[in-house]
């Protein structure tokens, strides 16, 4: 029996019970992951050609998964407006540049403000945020799960979309960015819908300066246009791809490497039953069941949960 | 302590457990937020050590290789989500 065998699977050599699974081997298991942790926060170093892991989000992908989902609860899509782009734009460079997560900027800035200041002028608006995640499709995942980001993406009072994404340095780590802003151009029509369609708007939408009003949670703002509607003209211009590369993705490699050891000691502890029940052993130890419970829970959650996140 | 005693100490305890252990797989799937993930873990990996001292006092007194083997699937639990955590 060679120590390989040994050190994997059950037998009267090794007290019928593989060393991986045994206290020792746990331990060792986190000694390594530690250690690990500890060679990717040296080798961590903008600029290292250690390992190569590129992010690839692209605003093309964003805008058509998101046409799909609405598509597929029977909404029309959204079209891409260039000036709305230009504001999701504003907005990411802004965050970056004052170094802030939110839909408020610390200087108090509204993300309508930046609507407002790409020309856009608007009957209803709404933002989405994310941040973190490796593609498109996991972005649009993670906001159809959050119920007031799925309010937005799929509301059919927007007609309009614009998208960003950019990569910077965010609260001290790097990462992608996106910014995605729905609206409605300001018209007569849009506004009655937007009387209609949103009850929870507190605005008095004949005043005669705008107000903005935060629809369900913090994502969503409207705006009721009191001056006299101007009809923007939507530019449909060309979108951006924006590449992230990492020298190092530490997240995804502690995410895989926790992944293959959970998935491990649940196929030993299986392999263990098994044994165990084949040949009539008694135990007293090893709660084998128990622990199969637990690893296999935790390799799900592993598997499913992401790094990013949205606001 | 009995064998009808264990039986129902395991079935209070493994119904509990079965309870906390849902609730972490299904919060860890959405996207709450990445110290809550972390705090369920933690809770659920100090839990899960708890579940293995009863079992030890209640079961296998003489064999303490029970406490430590779930104090290692503890503490490996605990560590993969700090490390998660602290790499995002």
């Amino acid at each position: 029996m060679t120590p390989i065998v040994k050190f994997f699977l059950p037998h009267h050599k090794n007290n019928h019970r593989a060393h991986a699974v045994k206290a020792p081997a746990i331990f060792s298991y986190v000694i390594f992951l530690i250690l690990l942790q500890v060679f990717l926060k040296i080798f961590s170093i903008p600029g290292s050609n250690v390992l190569g892991i590129s992010t690839n989000i692209s605003t093309t992908d964003i805008i058509n998964l998101t046409n799909e989902r609405r598509v597929s609860q029977g909404i029309r899509p959204v079209k891409e407006n260039q000036l709305l782009s230009q504001a999701a734009a504003a907005k990411a460079q802004d965050m970056l540049n004052q170094n802030y997560w939110a839909h408020f900027a610390p200087d108090g800035k509204t993300p309508w403000q930046f609507i407002n200041q790409s020309g856009y002028s608007y009957s209803v608006a709404g933002e989405n945020l994310a941040r973190d995640f490796d593609n498109a499709s996991s972005v649009v995942v993670a906001w159809m799960n959050s119920p007031s980001h799925k309010q937005n993406l799929l509301d059919s009072s927007f007609t309009e979309i614009g998208v960003a994404v950019t990569e910077g340095n965010l609260n001290g780590v790097n990462g992608s960015l996106v910014v995605q802003m729905f609206a409605s151009p300001a018209n007569p029509a849009p506004i009655q819908q937007v009387e209609e369609t949103t009850p929870t708007s507190t605005a008095n939408s004949l005043s005669a300066t705008p107000s903005a009003t935060i629809v369900g949670t913090t994502n969503s703002v409207t705006d009721d246009i009191g001056n006299a509607p101007e009809s923007t003209e939507a530019v449909y211009g060309e979108t951006s791809q924006v590449q992230v590369n990492y020298p190092l993705n530490p997240y995804l490699i502690i995410k895989t490497v926790s992944l293959i050891i959970s998935t491990l000691l649940v196929l030993l502890i299986a392999i263990d039953i098994v044994y165990v029940r084949r040949n009539r052993i008694n135990r007293a130890l090893h709660h084998n069941f128990a622990h199969l419970f637990v690893f296999s829970l935790f390799a799900i959650a592993i598997t499913f949960i992401s790094s990013g996140s949205i606001l | 302590m009995s064998n009808k005693k264990i039986t129902h100490l395991h079935f209070h305890w493994g119904m509990l457990f079965f309870a906390i252990g849902l609730a972490f797989g299904s919060i860890m799937s959405f996207q709450s937020s990445q110290i809550t993930q972390f705090l369920i873990a933690l809770i659920f990996a100090i839990f899960y050590f708890f579940w293995g001292v009863i079992h030890y006092f209640a079961v296998t007194k003489k064999h303490p290789h029970t406490v430590v083997e779930y104090l290692g699937l503890s503490f490996l639990i605990i560590v993969i989500a700090y490390l998660m955590f602290l790499s995002r």
